[in-house]
């Protein structure tokens, strides 16, 4: 069974255009999608959260083909994956409740979403914000709350846009380190952007290229 | 010189003895703007909401008018709905003329604008980010949209308490509407711009001090909302 | 009511909608957002109801009276009121407004009865049908009122109409009440009877009630005419004197008038008739005469009117 495959895959909208050949990603590996500012990496992370449509080509989560016309198969499968979506907007709420909230989508009953919040913001050092209002957060404060968001579903697949992009550069080892974690001994599927070849290369296990809308796997 | 400081002693024995006279008055005010605000409250903001969400034909001229209706001269609606609501008018079977219901009809048209265009406003200065970060979380498209209005609550209700706070001192329809029954439609407006002619001066302050009470809760709640507003 | 009703199924219409296309946490979020709002709602749906309820509940049992505000403002009405709306467990709702817009409200038939006070205008109301009758219930007369000084120095006299040409001819300061109200049409009769046509800068139209056309007056020491009752309810706070009185011209005569049920059904004709039966009743009279303010009587029994004034039965004519 692979994660996702992409077959022969057009996407973008306003005239960019993405085009993917062939591409497969195995389960429990570490993807680093690498490119410079506009050459697609959003537009292939919108496509494999299934936030996007492509123009044309299949693509394939767990070996099965991702069914468009059903809005109810597409959002069983976005409940499937975690996906830290680039420059994240936290709701006007507490921290706590930002958190909270895919897990609440999902229908996790109260305790249990109780304890995995706890242990999320241990895992990531934030415990002292728990009960702050997301307004009085710093630029890296809020991109720490949106990864916890994301960390918290412990769903087998996270797509992540740019996840340490703001993050103070202190809690950017806290970070990778998690991720890797949650790689290595609990087999999730990572994948995600950065601009940052020492990045992709210091966490990915395989790496793609990105320039202007064409995709070089290595 | 004289007149007021005699007035400021009668209105604050009114205010401070619960005299019935004055009590009714406010009851009456108090109730029939709440219930005009709610009504308002139900109807203008799923409208509102519902201009800010769709994109049709005609959007904008919608949006301008309902701007231009915030500022209803309330004479205009007191006229319009009496020709409607006279034994003569469309509705005159209903005999509502100089009722409260009247009141509350008035009241309703004079909030409903304000509590929509306020509404649209709010809803469109959200961060246009929340509705793509839910489905990206994993909301259905109805999840979706109760996280957007629940972005927009502190606006929404900003919203109508400003209806609120407009009815609540407006003097055109209650007047024309309700006619100023004593106990029945006699509002605090009505009676301080009535009842001071009858040498009620005291009466009048005594009204005015509880209007500008009211005012006051009412932009400070406002303040407030927009504080907590992102 | 229904449109409450509407509102409400608005509501749960959608906590339907969550619960059907998605599964049970769809509930729950919709709860979550509008448990708060719901709480509001329903306060206000109980508020409407109450309204609606204590109307609907009321309305057999409510006269309306539109009235003068002369009558009203004296407070003439609370005094006699009172014990007919005990006696007959009923609540008179009083409209108070000038005679014009009170027949005018009674021709659209948004009220039942009318007190008012234009002679003429009366009589043609129950000739056209929208009256069934008009009794005489009571009088006082006009005076002229104007600043104790007396610039035009027509204190005294006897016949209006001389010293209103006097008061045109030296230009001074007369405010009139410009509403069409029974006192705005005695003094356009007593205008027209001196052949002029009052206007200029020293002719102010008020267009309010008669108290309120009084403080003006009083501002602007200028002369005004006004009904003796609402002269002697409001002389605590003016200055204004009592400069022209006596002319029998100036007699002030009231009179009310059921609004006729054939040409205008919705009228309730026995109650209303039971309040023209109560402000003619000896027992009545007896309180309007004795109604006083500041140590003076401001009205006379229906008895001393009678000079000029009958009692009319549309039916009859």
């Amino acid at each position: 069974m692979t994660a996702y495959r992409l077959n022969n895959i057009e996407a973008g909208h306003n005239g960019f255009s993405l085009t993917i050949d062939d591409w497969t990603v195995e389960p429990g590996s570490m993807v680093a999608v690498v490119g410079p500012n506009g050459a697609g990496k959003t537009t292939l992370l919108n496509v494999l959260a299934f936030m996007e449509k492509p123009k044309r080509g299949t693509l394939s989560f767990r070996s099965r083909p991702v069914d468009y016309s059903s809005p109810r198969s597409l959002l069983a499968l976005r409940r499937n994956i975690a996906y830290l979506a680039q420059n994240p907007c936290l709701f006007n709420m507490s921290v706590r409740r930002n958190i909270e909230y895919g897990l609440r989508l999902r229908g996790v009953p109260r305790n249990i979403i109780g304890e995995q919040v706890k242990q999320i913001l241990e895992e990531l050092e934030m415990t002292e914000l728990e009960h702050r209002n997301v307004r009085e957060l710093s630029g890296g404060e809020v991109q720490l709350v949106a990864l916890a968001r994301t960390f918290v579903l412990h769903s087998s697949v996270l797509l992540l846009d740019e996840p340490t992009g703001n993050v103070d550069k202190a809690r950017i080892g806290i970070v990778e380190r998690r991720l890797a974690e949650m790689n290595e001994s609990d087999g999730v599927t990572v994948i995600f952007t950065t601009h940052s070849e020492v990045q992709a290369r210091r966490m990915a296990d395989s790496r793609i290229h990105i320039t202007a809308g064409r995709v070089a796997v290595n | 010189m004289d007149m007021l400081s005699e007035g400021l002693s009668g209105a604050l024995r009114l205010l401070l003895g619960f005299d019935p006279d004055f009590t009714a008055i406010v009851a009456v005010s108090v109730l029939v703007a709440f219930t005009s605000t709610s009504l308002a409250a139900l109807t203008a903001v799923p409208v509102g909401v519902l201009i800010a969400q769709r994109r049709f034909p005609g959007r904008g001229g919608v949006i301008a008018v309902l701007n231009t209706l915030m500022s209803l001269p309330t004479v205009v609606v007191g006229l319009l709905v009496y020709s409607m609501l006279s034994r003569n008018g469309l509705f005159g079977s209903l005999g509502l003329l100089y009722t409260r219901t009247a009141m509350v009809i008035g009241q309703w048209i004079l909030a409903f604008p304000i509590v929509a265009a306020l509404t649209v406003a709010t809803m469109e200065g959200l961060d246009t980010r929340v509705h793509s970060t839910a489905i990206s979380l994993g909301a259905s498209p109805m999840q979706a949209f109760l996280r957007l209005l629940s972005e927009a609550r502190f606006g929404i209700v900003a919203a109508v308490v400003a209806g609120f706070g407009r009815v609540f001192a407006e003097v055109g329809v209650s007047m024309m509407l309700g006619g100023n029954i004593k106990t029945y439609t006699r509002s605090i407006t009505t009676a301080i711009a009535l009842e001071t002619n009858r040498g009620e001066f005291a009466l009048g302050l005594a009204l005015g001090i509880v209007l500008l009470t009211v005012a006051l809760l009412v932009n400070i709640l406002l303040a407030l909302l927009k504080r907590r507003t992102p | 009511m229904t449109l409450g009703v509407m509102v409400l199924w608005r509501r749960f219409g959608f906590l339907a909608g969550a619960l059907s296309r998605d599964n049970q946490d769809g509930f729950m979020k919709a709860m979550e957002f509008t448990e708060k709002t719901l709480v509001t709602v329903m306060i206000g749906l109980i508020a409407l109801c109450t309204v609606h309820a204590a109307d609907a509940g009321d309305r057999s049992r409510v006269l309306r009276l539109a009235t003068t505000t002369s009558t009203y403002e004296t407070g003439l009405l609370d005094h006699i009121l009172p014990l007919f709306e005990q006696r007959q467990n009923i609540k008179v709702h009083v409209i108070s407004v000038g005679t014009g817009k009170a027949m005018a409200v009674a021709r659209a038939g948004d009220v039942d009865v009318i007190l008012v006070h234009a002679r003429q205008a009366e009589d043609q109301f129950v000739r056209e049908g929208y009256g069934s009758y008009r009794r005489t219930v009571m009088a006082n007369d006009f005076i002229i009122a104007g600043p104790a000084d007396d610039p035009a120095g027509v204190k005294g006299m006897r016949e209006t109409g001389a010293a209103l040409r006097r008061l045109a001819g030296g230009q001074h300061l007369f405010v009139s009440r410009g509403d069409d109200s029974g006192t705005h049409k005695k003094e356009s009769q007593l205008w027209a009877a001196t052949g002029i046509r009052p206007q200029g800068k020293w002719y102010l139209e008020s267009g309010q009630g008669m108290s309120s056309t009084l403080t003006v007056a009083d501002e602007k020491n200028a002369y005004v005419l006004v009904d003796r009752a609402s002269y002697i309810a409001n002389s605590k706070r003016l200055r204004l004197h009592v400069i022209v009185e006596g002319d029998p011209e100036l007699l002030n005569v009231y009179g009310v008038i059921p609004v006729s049920h054939e040409r205008r059904p919705s009228v309730k004709t026995m109650l209303a008739d039971a309040l023209v039966d109560w402000l003619v009743s000896p027992e009545c009279q007896k309180m309007i005469e004795e109604f006083a303010l500041e140590g003076e009587r401001l009205f006379k029994p229906a008895s001393a009117a009678e000079t000029d004034a009958g009692d009319t039965d549309g039916h009859a004519e």
